[in-house]
């Protein structure tokens, strides 16, 4: 019996020791290992080498631009920047070679060791504002509007950048009750999205978006609140796709919880771009007379 | 480079009077202008008005005329080509429009030509867009604003800048077409300089009434160029473009009529036929033949060819005995030489100043008074700055700018020539430059009517390579508003021409014939080709080694 | 009255008695006048541009130059017309550099930045490593204003590329 093989360049150096055994057992055991005529280097020396720094050098500088604008702290709303750029910040700061490593390449960009602090939003709301000033600020209280908090998997994961406990999470929750709305925990407030599956598989894409959205509504959610705009895409824009496979679903708007924040806050619909969500959004703020009120 | 020690004691007698100017300036109190008279006599030292510099053509359509040496050698010399052995039969390129010249006059020409319906080629010499057009940095006049303009305004403007000598049917042409041209350029996407509403920011130039000099920040020809270059680009179906093969010759037929060029492909040596029915010469002016040796602020291709090639092919010439120096071009340090420093330095305050650190002229006179004071001021009275180089300059006090508008004002209203400077560790806005005259632009040129035709059926004319309309003067910024309108005109003509054209008839070089007896009939020997395609910047130590003595064998 | 004695063309200009520095021009020597631009400095040499030489000052990207200098790591990027020569340095002319051009019909686009997307994909694979912004002759920030094309911010990406000379515009493929 003939089979292709591929030894590798180590085995074909440092490691002759291994290949040539092997070739011989195999030998032995009627089996003719046949090298690759063509072939070149696994590529695990780029793979295994842990050096995908360049992937860093983006939200690092964006991290420097905050050190040259004087400042140490960066508010970020969406939470898949707020996952990049906090875990980049983590790594400039705990990782010394690393660090060295990216400082050495970035040479026009001013040297940066993680001094900058990265907020979510969300926590921002809490720990610089307080609910209980933004509670005094409300105008038009989402009152009766029950609302599923999304959290998608950026938020939480990996621990080391976590806004909060996945296991005792109450961010969103918090200001869906401070904005006068109904909490409606659910769930797979934490399952992910999908992602960028939807692009290259979307039925599983849109089978994991129906689960999602069936979990929200069989808790009784009128609505979902998000702060990513991939799950945004997923859940919201991607909907229609999943009432379309199943009957049982029924719409679900899904919002940014800026908006909701906006709208409760009587800033009214122009600010809240609701041209760029999916359908049923205007239709059930109108419905609970969230638009008019202001 | 730094400037040397010399020059550094040097500056500090500018730096001595600065004060006392600056307080002059601030009060409002310049050197009085020169009266007609003082004008008039000034202007003797203008190399226009130097008898040695020029003679008389003895061949061809302006048999006669006398106009600089350089010119005229370009003039009385062969073609390129011995016509015998060019075989028209074999044509390469066939099309409805022939431009040649790949500036802004030739672009924009190509872009008219082709909304006619026309299959365009533009051959150009160097890449598409490497010319005069987009070294221009001031501006470009329109009377866009009719609540205070008009093109009548615009007209006087234009008359008086050449002398009132100006074709007038050409300046009407210019001044009404203008409004349009910058309409038709925002449409492609340039961008202008604008007010927060969107309104167009104009300034003043030297010599107009109104404020209608429109710019892109201190790179309008840049931003134009590369605007309708783009567009061409887009049309690439209809347009095609040849790059490095400048013509060296137009085709007629036997009729006499324009049928197409000749083209050289500088790179492989080897000519090409391109058969046209309508050809617009745009090849714009002619700063690289440094007239009277002076330096210029034009592009590498600027040689003259389009009026060689037409002048053979029987178009007249006019104007040409003008020639525009702009007072201040960077006469030191050597590597910027000739490069232009705009008028809105004077403009923003700095002072013309001697090796005494004295004024001696208004900054503001026309730019031929100007520069033939800068030229006396060095040569007969002696009081310019001798330069490391081994020539002379006067001073232009820019750090003035800075005490007279704050700190930074230099380096931001002239970026380019800050950041210029400072490549060779000078901060004008400390220090000041040392400028001298510089070859501008070709008032004149070939002949050619306001629908863009000549003499010769079938040819058509753009741009700076032409004569007439700016007389014996062109003011700033008429020279960008000149090559589009007359591009485009001539673009729309040709492409007319084009369509009602049916019969090509059979092509010829019997006219370069012609020109080479005409060349022996008056008695002119001489081995000099023409056009002259690139200029020779080759030095002497070089050239002593470069013994072949002719190009045979397999290397040149 | 004579003028041609003080004021030299180009042509003409003087070359004697100078101080001499080594370049090496695609990996030969010559010894040149310092402070002699890089494009005066090949032609000093005995050079004669057909391309790389456009406007001699700067503005039409026809000149991009390749250096380096002996003990330094770093490419750097010029415009012959404008960088002054030092001794050691070697170099290369890059006058022709095969670039992506997208055709567009300016009416029709708008401004959104999906559809500079769409002529422009590679867009997506930045990975703001500005190697594009170090290589720009002309001190460009080149990653900023992609990255303001990218926020849809066309004002921006204007006024930040206004000097663009456009070394490497794409001339290619449009030939007759
Ligand atoms: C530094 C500078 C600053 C200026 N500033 C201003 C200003 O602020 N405002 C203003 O109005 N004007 C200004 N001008 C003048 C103005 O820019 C030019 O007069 C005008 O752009 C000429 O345009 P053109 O198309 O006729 O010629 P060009 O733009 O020079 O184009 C001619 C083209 O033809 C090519 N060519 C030459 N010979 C041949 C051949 N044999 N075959 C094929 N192609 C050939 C050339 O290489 C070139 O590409 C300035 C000029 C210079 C040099
Ligand atoms: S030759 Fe034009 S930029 Fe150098």
């Amino acid at each position: 019996m003939k089979i292709s093989y591929y030894p590798g360049c180590t085995l074909k150096t440092k490691a002759k020791n291994m290949d040539c055994p092997g070739v011989a057992a195999l030998n032995a055991l009627g089996v003719e290992l046949v090298e690759l005529p063509r072939w070149n280097c696994c590529g695990a020396v780029f793979s295994l080498a842990d050096d995908d720094l360049l992937h860093l050098l983006a939200p690092v500088r964006d991290l420097i631009r905050v050190v040259e604008q004087g400042d140490n702290k960066l508010v970020v709303a969406c939470s898949m920047c707020y996952n990049t750029l906090a875990r980049a910040n983590l790594l400039m700061r705990e990782n010394s070679e690393k660090r060295h490593t990216i400082n050495t390449f970035m040479e026009e960009e001013r040297d940066y060791n993680g001094e900058v602090e990265v907020v979510h939003l969300l926590s921002f709301l809490r720990d610089e504002i307080g609910w209980e000033k933004i509670k005094e600020s409300i105008k038009v209280p989402l009152r009766g509007l029950k609302i599923a908090p999304y959290y998608g998997c950026t938020l939480l994961r990996p621990q080391s950048v976590a806004i909060e406990p996945p296991e005792k999470r109450t961010l969103f929750k918090d200001l869906i009750e401070t904005m006068g709305a109904t909490v409606v925990d659910f769930p797979a407030s934490t399952d992910c999205c999908s992602s960028y599956q939807i692009l290259s598989n979307p039925d599983i894409g849109i089978e994991t978006v129906s689960k999602i959205l069936e979990s929200a509504e069989s808790w009784g959610a009128e609505a979902i609140v998000t702060s990513c705009p991939l799950c945004e895409y997923n859940l919201g824009k991607r909907q229609e796709d999943a009432l379309r496979k199943h009957d049982k679903l029924k719409e679900l708007p899904t919002f940014y919880f800026t908006q909701l924040l906006a709208l409760a806050l009587g800033l009214g619909a122009e600010v809240c771009n609701f041209e760029l969500n999916h359908n049923g959004v205007v239709r059930l703020m109108e419905s609970k007379k969230f638009l008019t009120a202001a | 480079m730094p400037y040397p020690q010399e020059l550094k004691e040097l500056i500090k007698v500018v730096e001595k009077t600065r004060s006392e100017r600056v307080a002059r300036k601030k009060k409002n109190e310049e050197v009085p202008f020169l009266s007609l008279e003082e004008r008039k006599k000034i202007l003797d030292y203008h190399p226009d008005f130097r008898e040695e510099g020029r003679r008389e053509i003895k061949v061809g359509p302006s048999k006669g005329y006398r106009i600089a040496h350089e010119m005229v050698d370009m003039l009385e010399a062969k073609s390129r080509v011995n016509p015998d052995l060019v075989d028209l039969s074999q044509v390469d390129y066939e099309t409805d429009v022939l431009v040649i010249g790949g500036g802004g006059a030739g672009t924009s020409a190509a872009l008219l030509a082709q909304e006619q319906g026309a299959k365009v080629i533009i051959a150009t010499k160097l890449r598409h867009g490497d010319a005069n057009t987009m070294m221009a940095e001031g501006g470009i006049q329109a009377a866009t604003k009719g609540w205070k303009d008009s093109p009548y305004y615009h007209y006087l403007d234009v008359m008086g800048g050449g002398h009132f000598k100006n074709i007038p049917d050409l300046v009407d042409t210019l001044v009404t077409e203008a409004p349009d041209v910058i309409l038709w350029l925002g449409k492609l996407g340039c961008n202008f300089s604008k007010f927060p509403d969107g309104t167009l920011k104009t300034l003043h130039g030297g010599g107009t009434c109104r404020k209608r000099m429109h710019y892109a920040a201190d790179i309008t020809g840049a931003e134009i160029m590369r605007t309708i270059r783009d567009e061409a680009r887009n049309r690439s179906q209809d347009i095609k473009v040849i790059e490095f093969s400048p013509a060296v010759e137009l085709i007629l037929n036997e009729n006499g009529e324009c049928a197409g060029a000749l083209l050289y492909n500088m790179e492989t040596e080897e000519y090409f036929i391109v058969k046209a029915k309508a050809v617009i010469m745009a090849t714009g002016g002619s700063g690289r033949l440094h007239i009277q040796n002076f330096m210029t602020t034009n592009h590498y291709g600027a040689t003259a060819d389009g009026i060689v090639i037409a002048y053979r092919a029987g178009v007249g010439i006019c104007f040409l005995h003008t020639v525009q120096y702009h007072p201040t071009g960077v006469v030191f340090p050597e590597q910027a030489e000739g490069i232009l420093i705009t008028e809105k330095f004077r403009g923003s305050g700095a002072n013309l100043v001697n090796i005494d650190g004295q004024q001696f002229v208004n900054e503001r006179e026309p730019r031929d008074v100007e520069s033939a004071a800068v030229i006396k001021e060095c040569v007969e009275k002696g009081k310019g700055i001798p330069t490391p180089t081994g020539k002379f300059g006067v001073w232009l006090d820019s750090p003035m700018i800075d005490i007279l508008s704050g700190e930074g004002t230099v380096e931001r209203e002239f970026p380019g020539k800050f950041i210029l400077y400072k490549r060779f560790g000078i901060d004008i806005s400390k220090e000041p430059m040392l400028i001298y005259p510089t070859l501008h632009y070709q008032n004149g040129g070939l002949e050619y009517k306001s629908k863009g035709e000549t003499t010769l059926p079938g040819l058509f004319v753009a741009g700076e390579v032409g004569g007439g309309v700016h007389g014996q003067n062109r003011l700033m910024g008429n020279s960008l508003l000149d090559i589009l309108v007359f591009g485009r005109i001539a673009g729309k003509s040709a492409a007319d021409y084009a369509k009602s054209r049916s019969d090509m008839g059979i092509l010829t070089l019997d006219h370069v014939r012609a020109y080479h007896k005409g060349l022996e009939e008056a008695d002119i020997e001489t081995d000099r080709v023409s056009p002259m395609l690139l200029p020779d910047y080759t030095l002497p130590h070089v050239k002593e080694r470069q013994l072949t003595s002719c190009y045979v064998g397999t290397l040149r | 009255m004579s003028t041609t004695d003080t004021t030299k063309g180009e042509s003409k200009e003087t070359t004697s008695g100078k101080e001499l520095v080594s370049i090496f021009v695609m990996g030969k020597k010559y010894e040149v006048p310092k402070n002699l631009t890089i494009m005066k400095a090949m032609e000093y040499a005995g050079y004669k541009y057909i391309r790389g030489c456009g406007c001699r000052g700067g503005i039409c990207g026809a000149c991009g130059t390749v250096y380096r200098k002996p003990g330094d790591y770093h490419i750097y990027v010029g415009l012959a017309c404008q960088t002054v020569v030092e001794d050691g340095m070697y170099l290369t002319q890059l006058p022709f550099f095969p670039a992506n051009r997208a055709t567009y019909n300016l009416e029709a686009i708008g401004s959104d930045p999906e559809e500079v997307y769409k002529k422009y994909p590679e867009l997506f694979r930045c990975v703001a490593c500005n190697a594009c912004t170090k290589v720009c002759p002309m001190d460009i920030s080149v990653m900023d204003y992609i990255s303001a094309i990218k926020q849809g911010d066309f004002e921006k990406a204007t006024e930040l590329s206004f000097d663009c000379i456009q070394c490497i515009f794409p001339f290619e493929n449009y030939g007759g």
